[in-house]
C-alpha cells in the first residue's frame, strides 16, 4: 500500500475543479433524494407518486395515507439519517486514524453501542429510541477508547494495522458478550437479531424525529473539523505549525464519531461496511480535501444504506432481508478488495 | 399415575432399573442398545424406524408440546427430565410436572446423557448438531428418539423443517400421539386422547355447519424490527381452517417467519392472535402490553382487527402441534365466530 493522492497510475480524483466538485455534490444530493423516493415507493402496499402529497393533505386518513406517513416516510428518513451518520463517521474515523481500513464498524464502535443497548434492555426492558440512544453513546465511547488504548500499546502510537486488529478483537469480544447476555435472558432473545445485524424495520416517526438532532449535531461538529483534519493530514508536527492542535482535533472527531455512530446504532442496530465504503467512494470522486470528503461520504453512506434497504425488501418478498445483511454482502468483498489493492487514496 | 404397558418387555425390567440406580456404572448401557427390533414392530417417525414393543423407562421430553404429550400419555413417573416450557402447563398436568426435573432451556448433550435417558421426545428441533446431536448418534448410544412430525429435521441433522409445506395436519398430530403410544406402551391412553380431540373438533365443525363467513386471522409475534407469523405449512393454518377461518399468511412458508409490519397491514386481518412465550409462568394475559401498543400505533389503526378491537392473546403452547391442538381449534373458533361460540 502506498500513500498517494495521485497514485502511480496518474489517476487523481474524478472531480478536480471546485466547480466540478460543487456540481458533483449537487448530483450526489439528487441521487440521495432519488434513493429516498425509491424507498418510499417500495413495499407490499401499492403507493404512487400522487399518494405522497395526498397522504399529508389532511382529512380522514386512508390505509395508504397511514402506510406512507407512519411506515414508508419514517423508514426512508431513518435510512437517510443513519446512512448520513455512518458515512460521515466513517470519513472521520479514517481521517483521524489515517487508516483506510477504518470505520465505526471495523473499530468496534458499533459493536460497543449495540452491546450497551442489549445490556440496557436486559436491565430496564425495551425503552424505545430515546432510551437506547444514551446506552449506545456510552457503549460507543467505551469501545472506541478501548480500541484506541489497545491499538496504542507498544511503541510508535496507534498504527493503522494495530488499530484495525484491536478493532477486530474488541468487536469479537463484544459480540460474544452480546450473545452470552441474550442466552442468559430469554426476554432479550426477541430483540437479539436486530442488535446483531441491523435493519431499518424498526423505524417509526418517533425514531426518525429523535434521531435527527443527534445526526445534525454530529454533522455540524464534523463540518467544523474539516479544515483542522486537512491540517492533521500533514502530520502532527506540520499541523502544529499551521496552528491546529492535533490532540484537540482528534478528541473532537472522536466525540463526533461516538455521537453519529451511537445515534445510528440506536435507530437501526449495528449496520456494517457503510462507514468503511462511503469514504473511499468520496475520496475517489472528490479527492482528499475533507471539506469535500465529509459531505460526499455522508451522501454516499445514505445512498448505500437506502439502496441496500430497498434491495432487501424486494429480494425475498414477503420476507425482508435486513439492510445490515445486504451491506455486508456488498461490503465484505469491498473490504477484501481494499486489503489487496496496492495503491489507494489515503485519507 | 400407573402407565399402561400393553406391549411390555419380558425379562428386562430389573436389569434396566439396576442400571438406572448405578448411573454411570460401566457395562450398564450395553443391554439397552441390543437389538430392540427383535421385540416388536417399528414405527416410522420422520423417516426413521423407531422400535416399539419395549417401552422406554427413562424419558426426556424437550419443549412444551412434548412435555404435555408425555403427561397426556401418563408417562409422568418415567420422566427423567423436561425442558423449555413456553407457558404454564395445563392444570391437569400441573402436579405431575411439578414432580418432574425441569430445565428452563435445552440442556447440553452431555447433561442429557448424564440423565441416562433411553428415550427422548422432542416437540421442536433438538436433534441437531448444536443441541442433542442427530437421532442416528443417539440411537448408537442406545437412546431411542421421537421427533414431532411438525418439525422433522433434515437428513444431515443441521437444520429443521416441516416435512412438506402444507402437510402438517391434525392427522400428523394424531399419528404422533398414536405412534408415541405404541412406542411407550400406552396405546390405550393415546387412543383416548385422540378420540377426545376428534370429538372436540367434530363439535366445532358441527356448529360451523352452513356458516359461510371465513374471518381472516393472523397469528403474530411482534419483534423490534418486524413481525413473526405462523405460515401456511404450520399446524396453525389447519387449526384456523378447522375453526372456520382463514390464515392470511397461508402463502408464507414456515413457523415464525419474519415479515415487515406493512405486510400485515396490506393483508387486512380481521382477527389478530398475539403469541405469548416463553416460560413456565407465561399465559395469554402476557399479550396485554403488546396489544396496548398495537392499539396505539397509528400505522395499524386501519387494520380491521385493530379497528374492531379483535386482538387476543394466544399461548405459544396452544399454537404448537400437540395435545392442545383441538383446544386451539376451539379457542380460535371462539375468536373468529364469537356469536356462535360465545
Amino acid at each position: 500500500m502506498t500513500t498517494a493522492s495521485a497514485p502511480a497510475g496518474g489517476r487523481g480524483p474524478l472531480l478536480r475543479s471546485g466547480r466540478a466538485r460543487a456540481a458533483g455534490l449537487a448530483a450526489a444530493v439528487a441521487a440521495l433524494l432519488l434513493a429516498a423516493l425509491a424507498s418510499v415507493l417500495t413495499g407490499p402496499e401499492p403507493v404512487g407518486l400522487a399518494d405522497l402529497p395526498a397522504a399529508y393533505a389532511g382529512g380522514p386518513a386512508s390505509e395508504t395515507d397511514r402506510v406512507v406517513r407512519h411506515l414508508r416516510v419514517p423508514r426512508a428518513a431513518t435510512g437517510l439519517l443513519v446512512g448520513l451518520a455512518l458515512g460521515a463517521a466513517g470519513a472521520l474515523v479514517q481521517a483521524v486514524t489515517r487508516n483506510p481500513l477504518g470505520g465505526p464498524d471495523i473499530l468496534g464502535v458499533n459493536a460497543g453501542a449495540s452491546l450497551a443497548v442489549v445490556a440496557g434492555i436486559a436491565v430496564l426492558g425495551p425503552t424505545g429510541y430515546t432510551g437506547y440512544v444514551w446506552f449506545a453513546f456510552a457503549g460507543a465511547a467505551a469501545a472506541s477508547l478501548a480500541v484506541h488504548a489497545v491499538g496504542s500499546l507498544g511503541r510508535g502510537g496507534p498504527a493503522p494495522v494495530r488499530l484495525a486488529l484491536a478493532g477486530a478483537a474488541v468487536t469479537a469480544l463484544l459480540g460474544a458478550v452480546t450473545s452470552a447476555l441474550t442466552l442468559l435472558d430469554v426476554t432479550t432473545l426477541n430483540a437479539y437479531r436486530f442488535w446483531v445485524v441491523g435493519s431499518l424495520g424498526a423505524a417509526d416517526g418517533a425514531t426518525a424525529a429523535a434521531l435527527a438532532p443527534f445526526v445534525l449535531a454530529g454533522a455540524v461538529t464534523a463540518a467544523a473539523l474539516a479544515r483542522p483534519l486537512n491540517a492533521l493530514a500533514l502530520g502532527d508536527d506540520l499541523a502544529g505549525g499551521v496552528g491546529a492542535r492535533p490532540r484537540a482535533v482528534r478528541a473532537a472527531a472522536g466525540a463526533a464519531v461516538v455521537l453519529l455512530a451511537g445515534a445510528a446504532v440506536a435507530a437501526a442496530g449495528p449496520i456494517g461496511f457503510v462507514g468503511l465504503m462511503a469514504p473511499h467512494v468520496a475520496r475517489a470522486v472528490a479527492g482528499t480535501d475533507h471539506r469535500w470528503v465529509l459531505p460526499w461520504s455522508a451522501a454516499t453512506g445514505a445512498v448505500l444504506l437506502l439502496a441496500a434497504d430497498v434491495a432487501g425488501r424486494l429480494a425475498v418478498r414477503p420476507q425482508e432481508l435486513q439492510a445490515g445483511i445486504v451491506t455486508a454482502l456488498v461490503g465484505a468483498p469491498f473490504f477484501l478488495y481494499l486489503v489487496r489493492r496496492r495503491t489507494m487514496v489515503l485519507p | 399415575m400407573s402407565p399402561t404397558r400393553a406391549g411390555g418387555a419380558p425379562g428386562r425390567g430389573p436389569l434396566a432399573v439396576l442400571c438406572a440406580l448405578l448411573a454411570g456404572a460401566a457395562g450398564c448401557s450395553a443391554p439397552a442398545s441390543d437389538t430392540p427390533a427383535a421385540h416388536g414392530p417399528e414405527i416410522d417417525n420422520c423417516g426413521m424406524a423407531v422400535p416399539a414393543g419395549d417401552p422406554p423407562r427413562r424419558i426426556f421430553a424437550a419443549y412444551h408440546n412434548a412435555v404435555e404429550m408425555a403427561h397426556a400419555l401418563g408417562l409422568g413417573d418415567r420422566l427423567v427430565g423436561t425442558a423449555f416450557l413456553d407457558n404454564t402447563v395445563l392444570p391437569e398436568y400441573a402436579d405431575a410436572q411439578a414432580a418432574a426435573p425441569y430445565y428452563p432451556a435445552l440442556p447440553s448433550k452431555e447433561e442429557l446423557l448424564r440423565l441416562e435417558p433411553d428415550f427422548v421426545v422432542s416437540g421442536y428441533g433438538s436433534f441437531t448438531d448444536d443441541a442433542f446431536g442427530s437421532r442416528g448418534d443417539l440411537a448408537d448410544l442406545g437412546v431411542r428418539t421421537w421427533q414431532f412430525t411438525s418439525m422433522c429435521p433434515t437428513e444431515d441433522g443441521l437444520g429443521q423443517e416441516a416435512l412438506v409445506p402444507g402437510d402438517v395436519t391434525m392427522d400428523d398430530v394424531y399419528a404422533d400421539i398414536e405412534g408415541l403410544g405404541e412406542v411407550t406402551g400406552t396405546e390405550e391412553r393415546a387412543a383416548e386422547v385422540v378420540a377426545g380431540m376428534r370429538a372436540d373438533i367434530e363439535e366445532v365443525t358441527a356448529r360451523l355447519d352452513g356458516v359461510e363467513e371465513r374471518p381472516r386471522v393472523a397469528v403474530v409475534s411482534f419483534e423490534e424490527d418486524g413481525i413473526r407469523v405462523l405460515g401456511g405449512n404450520d399446524i396453525a393454518t389447519e387449526v384456523i381452517e378447522l375453526a372456520g377461518a382463514e390464515n392470511v399468511f397461508a402463502d408464507v412458508s414456515g413457523r415464525l417467519t419474519k415479515v415487515g409490519v406493512e405486510e400485515l397491514v396490506s393483508r387486512d386481518p380481521e382477527v389478530l392472535l398475539f403469541l405469548t412465550c416463553c416460560g413456565e409462568d407465561v399465559d395469554e394475559s402476557d399479550a396485554g402490553p403488546r396489544i396496548a401498543e398495537v392499539r396505539a400505533d397509528p400505522a395499524l389503526a386501519d387494520v380491521p382487527a385493530v379497528r374492531d378491537d379483535r386482538l387476543h392473546g394466544f399461548t405459544f403452547a396452544t399454537s404448537s402441534a400437540g395435545v392442545r391442538s383441538a383446544d386451539a381449534v376451539v379457542q380460535v373458533a371462539r375468536f373468529a365466530h364469537p356469536d356462535l361460540f360465545g
